[in-house]
């Protein structure tokens, strides 16, 4: 029972924080370097699950993806099984609910790239593909890596999406917090012991990563700048 | 006579609010060597040199390389960078930090390589790639040889933060000469130099502009030292005094005044 929980938890923090990493790439690059002034509204739509309630969030996730709509038919044609209350339907939600902190530390890193650089790349010859592969991206493996790391913990962390989402199904939906919360409930003595610790391990096993990244991976603070 | 190599009559829109404008005019009348272009700081050198790269377009009026009309305001035309056989060494050149010297010379080394085999199909693109894979991380003997030329085979395997402000300038403007163009835009390239290794690098820039049958443009802010080595000199000066005199230009050294406009006559006496 516990072993399938941590299961659940570390399948979709893993798949979860790779498939946004490998996401956030164009999206950062859309909201940092397009012109267009659609950006800002793609950045607010982004930053908007921050700021939502998750049980809103879940809220709407349900409707949108119920089978009484059109994404969810097709959601459901696709999968042959409607997307809520399955591992499926728990990654998508996870996947929207973890974006902004997988995609922001790529936007900064982005940011954080000299423009000389990028133009200098420009004026030897080089398309926006190559600029991009070799100038920008290996300048910002350090967001990259960041960007991981949070997206894996806070999707470790989430509880409302995945409660409302995922509908706690033993071995397939229920992850470690739900566990967590279900033994706290079940009144057993220290039931809820196990998962809280471990939750506490991962959170901290994160925080070590994320520091380490900023203080190793990037440009250290106070380095001389070229 | 043909149409001139170089010709460039560009009006800079007043910056910082100012409402005069400045007028500028030089040209080339044989197909290779340096012309020097200084003026003290905003004067509007550097944005010369972008309108000419076609990284910008804040000015009016003409540039036209070898009778291709590059710029003209008049007509709307604009082509960008990418069509135009220029090369461009900004102001302050860095090399690509996460790169070491012998990378940051490879990668303009495989683009240059890349534009010379021309249109890419899909075909040569596979091609190309195995091709970066089998080549691995060796310089191809082209490139080797320009190398060689600007004096920066030594430091091919240390990092770009491990340089001197000299030693970058030469890589620079190595990996700047690794691509070949009709017109080599350079701004401020000696800077960090000591001078006698600016007078070298100097002589080596103008043999290889010879050698290429290439112009190029330099900008500096001690004409004395490339005055043996340039066709000619474009002068700048500020618009401070008098704002309803649009010849901004004034010529020195060898050449001939048309209108606000000045050819010279190039090559050595």
């Amino acid at each position: 029972m516990f072993h399938s929980a941590l299961s659940v938890t570390v399948g979709l923090s893993l798949l979860t924080a790779t498939i946004l990493s490998v996401l956030s790439l164009p999206l950062a690059a859309w909201i940092v370097f397009s012109k267009s002034s659609w950006t800002m509204v793609g950045e607010s739509v982004l930053t908007l699950t921050l700021v939502l309630p998750p049980a809103v969030l879940g809220y709407l996730i349900l409707e949108v993806f119920s089978p009484d709509s059109l994404p969810g038919r097709a959601m459901a044609h696709l999968l042959g099984h409607p997307l809520p209350f399955s591992f499926a339907g728990l990654l998508v939600a996870s996947m929207i609910y973890s974006l902004p902190f997988a995609v922001s530390p790529v936007a900064q890193s982005f940011r954080q790239i000299p423009p000389g650089s990028l133009e200098m790349a420009r004026v030897l010859g080089a398309g926006h593909f190559t600029v991009f592969r070799k100038v920008v991206l290996p300048m910002s493996l350090s967001g990259l890596a960041t960007g991981w790391v949070l997206g894996f913990a806070h999707t470790v962390g989430e509880f409302g999406v995945v409660m409302m989402v995922g509908g706690n199904i033993p071995g397939e939906t229920r992850t470690l917090s739900l566990k967590a919360y279900d033994d706290l409930l079940s009144m057993q003595p220290n039931g809820a012991r196990d998962p809280v610790l471990l939750l506490l391990l991962f959170s901290f096993i994160s925080l070590i990563a994320l520091n380490f990244l900023r203080g190793k991976g990037g440009t250290p603070h106070g380095s001389e700048a070229s | 006579m043909g149409p001139k190599p170089l010709d460039v009559d560009l009006l800079l829109t007043g910056r910082g609010g100012s409402l005069s404008s400045e007028r500028v005019g030089f040209g080339f009348a044989q197909g290779a060597g340096i012309l020097g272009l200084c003026g003290p700081s905003g004067s509007g050198k550097t944005t010369i040199m972008r309108v000419m790269a076609g990284l910008s377009s804040r000015a009016s009026g003409r540039v036209s390389v070898d009778g291709e009309c590059w710029f003209d305001s008049a007509q709307g035309v604009g082509l960008p960078f990418e069509c135009r056989s220029v090369a461009y060494l900004p102001q302050g050149a860095s090399l690509f930090p996460h790169m070491n010297v012998r990378e940051n010379l490879l990668f303009a080394a495989r683009l240059e390589e890349r534009a010379r085999s021309g249109q890419r199909s899909p075909r040569t693109l596979i091609i190309d790639l195995l091709r970066s894979f089998r080549a691995g991380r060796g310089l191809p003997g082209w490139a080797e040889e320009i190398i060689e030329i600007f004096g920066v085979s030594d430091f091919l395997e240390q990092g770009s933060r491990e340089l001197s402000g000299g030693e970058v300038a030469r890589i620079a403007l190595a990996r700047c000469f690794l691509r070949s163009a009709r017109l080599y835009l350079l701004d401020e390239p000696f800077s960090g130099l000591d001078p006698e290794s600016r007078f070298s690098l100097g002589q080596t820039l103008s043999g290889l502009l010879n050698k290429r049958q290439a112009m190029a443009l330099l900008v500096t802010h001690t004409p004395e030292e490339i005055c043996s080595l340039a066709q000619g000199m474009v002068r700048l000066f500020p618009d401070r005094d008098d704002s309803r005199n649009p010849a901004r230009m004034r010529p020195t050294g060898r050449g001939r005044e048309t209108g606000s406009t000045v050819f010279f006559s190039g090559g050595p006496e």
